[in-house]
C-alpha cells in the first residue's frame, strides 16, 4: 500500500515538474508594441443586429396561416370536439397537426442549439458563437 | 481565484459597455487586456511565427468585435477569445495549405523559438515529437493554465479526449526527458 502511495507521489511530482518546465518555456503574454492601436484603426463601425425582420416574418406567416385555415371546417370542428373531449377524426387530425408542428419546432430548436454550441467546429469557417 | 473572478467581472462590464453604447473605447480596453495572451497563444500554435500570429490575432479581434453580441457569458471572455483564436488559426492553416505546399523542413525551422538552455532545447525537441493534439491540449491546459473544461470549450473537443491527450502528452515528455533528468541528477550528486 505504501509502495502504491509512493508511486502516486512520484507521479504527481513528475507531473508537477513537467508542468513547471512547460510553463517556463511559454511566453505567457506578448508585449503590445502598437498592436492595439493598429487594430483599433482598422475596426469597422459595428453593425447592430436587427430583430424586426424576424418578427415581421413570424407575424406575417401566422397571419397568412390563420387566414388560409381559419375558416376551414376541419379546424372549427376539431377545435370544438377537442374542447368537448370528443375524439372525432377532426379532433385527432388537429391533435396530430399540433404534435407535428411541436416536433418541427423542437427539431429547429435543437438544430439552433447545436449550431450555437458547435459552430466553430465546422470546417472551413472561423465562426464562433 | 478572487482575482480571476474580478477580472472576469471587469471583462463582462466592458463587453456590456461595448454592446450597449457601441463603445469603441470599452472594446479597446478589452483588446489591450487580452491581446498579449491571444498573441502568445497564436505564436505558439504557429510555431513562433510572430508576423503570422499577429495577422491572425487581428482577424480574431475584428471577428470578436463583429460577434460581440453572441458572447453570452457562458465562458469567461478570455476563454471565448481563445476559442475564436483557435478557430481562426485552423482556418489560417487551411488557407496556407491551399495556397502553397508547405515544406516540412521550413516548418521545422519556424518551430524552434530560440531555446536558451540545454533543458529548453531538450524540451523543445521532445515537444515537437508530440502529436498535434497533445501539443495543442498541453499548450492550453498547462502553459496557458486553462482548466480541462475550458480547454475542451476552446478546442471544441470532447472533455475525455482533452484529458487523455494531456495525460499521454505529459507521460511522453516525462519518458523522453528522463535521460536528461538522470544525467543532471548525476551531475548534481558529483
Amino acid at each position: 500500500m505504501n509502495h502504491v502511495n509512493e508511486n502516486d507521489n512520484d507521479n504527481a511530482n513528475d507531473n508537477a515538474d513537467i508542468e513547471a518546465l512547460l510553463r517556463r518555456q511559454f511566453d505567457s503574454a506578448v508585449a503590445d508594441e502598437g498592436f492595439s492601436t493598429r487594430l483599433m484603426q482598422r475596426l469597422p463601425a459595428s453593425r447592430r443586429r436587427r430583430h424586426w425582420p424576424l418578427w415581421a416574418g413570424l407575424c406575417g406567416g401566422a397571419l397568412a396561416a390563420a387566414m388560409s385555415v381559419g375558416s376551414s371546417p376541419l379546424l372549427q370542428h376539431g377545435g370544438r370536439d377537442l374542447f368537448e373531449r370528443q375524439w372525432s377524426p377532426a379532433a385527432i387530425t388537429l391533435l396530430l397537426v399540433m404534435a407535428g408542428l411541436s416536433l418541427l419546432s423542437l427539431c429547429w430548436g435543437l438544430a439552433e442549439a447545436d449550431d450555437h454550441v458547435g459552430g466553430s467546429r465546422r470546417a472551413g469557417s472561423c465562426r464562433v458563437h | 481565484m478572487a482575482d480571476g473572478a474580478a477580472q472576469a467581472r471587469i471583462d463582462r462590464q466592458l463587453v456590456a459597455r461595448a454592446l450597449l453604447g457601441d463603445d469603441r473605447h470599452a472594446f479597446e480596453q478589452l483588446v489591450r487586456r487580452h491581446q498579449g495572451r491571444v498573441r502568445a497563444q497564436l505564436q505558439r500554435l504557429l510555431h513562433g511565427d510572430a508576423a503570422a500570429a499577429d495577422d491572425v490575432a487581428q482577424e480574431v479581434f475584428l471577428l470578436a468585435w463583429r460577434k460581440l453580441h453572441q458572447f453570452r457569458g457562458e465562458a469567461e471572455f478570455s476563454t471565448w477569445l481563445y476559442r475564436i483564436a483557435y478557430a481562426c488559426f485552423l482556418q489560417a492553416q487551411r488557407r496556407r495549405r491551399d495556397a502553397q505546399a508547405v515544406d516540412d523542413e521550413a516548418v521545422e525551422q519556424l518551430s524552434a523559438p530560440t531555446p536558451a538552455t540545454d533543458l529548453a532545447m531538450d524540451l523543445e525537441r521532445a515537444w515537437r515529437r508530440l502529436s498535434t493534439g497533445e501539443q495543442t491540449v498541453l499548450l492550453h491546459c498547462v502553459q496557458m493554465g486553462l482548466t480541462h473544461e475550458e480547454t475542451a470549450y476552446v478546442l471544441a473537443m470532447p472533455l475525455g479526449t482533452v484529458k487523455s491527450h494531456a495525460t499521454r502528452g505529459k507521460a511522453k515528455l516525462q519518458t523522453w526527458l528522463e535521460a536528461w533528468r538522470q544525467a543532471s541528477g548525476t551531475e548534481r550528486s558529483v
